[in-house]
């Protein structure tokens, strides 16, 4: 193909690291995490034609992981009607010693996120992107970003136990 | 004056520009609450930091390489094509060639599933499984780090101190490691015993599981599970130091590093023992 074909891959290599963190704050599982990464690089490969030159190739990842990370919930949804899966985290949360319930119960209480606001929360908060950024990859307004981090992060506070402040 | 929680969120975040950073910074002046207020929700970022930036550190899988490679995606379903696609220097084209492999979620975990189902397998006949995409390869990728940086201090001391060691290519604990795997109980563990007992579960291939901390230079994190009369080591890896959390928030025992609260994910049956659960699992001698 194109030369900046094989520069493409070497930089999704090394991005594979934050990939892998923004997908585990979708997904529940990390076999999960992890398999949406794989399936969003292979979809990425698949369709380099399409990353514009000035894009920046994180935003550009962080969209595709977005969409096959819905793609598979509505899916999945569909399944669960038949199967309702255990709510894992949950369970090690309730009796693990101090520390992992601490990170647990933050992976379990993002789980409770609605879809938007949870890719919003992880957009922003895990992957450290700016409102701007985040609504060029989630293609809503910048104030639809807002709203849905401060209702997510309401939530998120709500969740784990009220507004206490620091750790 | 009053100011929205989106204004102070957005303040918070480092979104605003400097006029409206002066608007908000007049009112906090004026109103020690909404200090507190973006203080938290600045703390909430510094959670979800401390929650997943470990994943930053853990070691990417071989598959993950090879996919952005567009090389082999570990599954049986491409194996064909990703034969030819491995090649680096015959790029060319490959995408195109990859185009007639479907690619969605269901294909990589019924693979995988498979996979696992056969890595049972193994594993009931007392084999060593070799595929990808299993917990147990996963395991051993987590325990090959970690022998490379910091298991090797434990393993090569001298023989008596050793707290794991290896027994037919696998990794067992050993002295006091092994001693608190077998006796102690969560519940009643002294807080500064060397060993720390984390959870206790039946894993899905029936074996009593149980994670824990080490106290050394480090401490360190991991998962064994009770096979015949030793504990196998599954995961072993550096737990994330507590002092580095912004916040200065450090966890008693040092937290689960995220490749045994993985594997924990992965091998739990059901959910994990309470104490008379765990009780009555040493009663029985992890069996």
């Amino acid at each position: 193909m194109r030369p900046a074909t094989e520069a493409i891959r070497d930089q999704l290599v090394a991005l594979l690291p934050r990939l892998r963190r923004f997908a585990r704050a979708l997904s529940r599982d990390a076999h999960d995490a992890d398999d949406l990464v794989q399936v969003s690089v292979e979809r990425a490969l698949l369709h380099l034609d399409q990353l514009r030159p000035e894009a920046r190739l994180d935003s550009w990842m962080f969209g595709i992981v977005r969409n096959a990370w819905i793609d598979e919930t509505r899916s999945r949804k569909r399944r669960d009607n038949l199967l309702a899966p255990e709510e894992l985290g949950e369970q090690v949360a309730d009796s693990s010693s101090e520390a992992p319930i601490q990170r647990l119960s933050i992976e379990a209480a993002l789980q409770r996120l609605p879809e938007e606001q949870r890719l919003v929360v992880a957009l922003v908060l895990v992957e450290g992107l700016a409102y701007k950024e985040a609504a060029a990859v989630l293609e809503v307004p910048i104030g639809t970003v807002t709203s849905r981090l401060a209702r997510g992060r309401a939530t998120l506070e709500a969740l784990l136990g009220g507004r206490e402040g620091g750790v | 004056m009053s100011i929205p929680d989106e204004t102070l969120m957005a303040y918070a975040d480092g979104e605003l520009d400097a006029a409206q950073r002066a608007e908000v910074e007049a009112a906090i002046a004026a109103n020690p609450r909404l200090a507190e207020r973006v203080e938290q929700h600045r703390a909430l970022r510094r959670k979800l930091n401390a929650a997943f930036d470990p994943v930053l550190q853990d070691t990417v899988p071989h598959a993950l390489i090879a996919a952005a490679h567009g090389s082999s995606s570990g599954n049986a379903g491409a194996t064909a094509k990703s034969g030819v696609a491995s090649d680096r220097g015959a790029t060319a084209g490959a995408a195109a060639e990859r185009g007639a492999t479907v690619t969605d979620l269901r294909r990589v975990r019924a693979a995988r599933a498979a996979e696992a189902k056969e890595a049972a397998a193994f594993a009931r006949r007392g084999e060593t499984p070799r595929r990808a995409w299993t917990w147990f390869e996963w395991g051993a990728v987590a325990a090959s780090v970690a022998l490379g940086a910091t298991l090797a201090h434990l393993a090569l001391r001298s023989p008596e101190t050793s707290r794991i060691g290896t027994q037919d290519g696998h990794l067992v604990a050993q002295a006091d490691l092994a001693q608190a795997l077998s006796t102690q109980l969560a519940v009643d563990q002294p807080v500064d015993a060397p060993v720390q007992i984390g959870l206790s579960f039946k894993s899905k291939a029936g074996d009593t599981c149980r994670t824990f901390t080490v106290k050394d230079q480090n401490v360190l994190g991991g998962l064994a599970c009770r096979q015949g009369s030793e504990w196998r080591v599954q995961v072993l890896a550096n737990a994330p130091p507590g002092t580095s959390s912004p916040g200065g928030y450090k966890p008693a025992g040092g937290s689960m590093p995220t490749a045994v609260v993985s594997a924990v994910e992965q091998q739990i049956e059901e959910g994990p023992l309470d104490a008379a659960g765990e009780a009555a699992a040493r009663a029985r001698g992890w069996k």
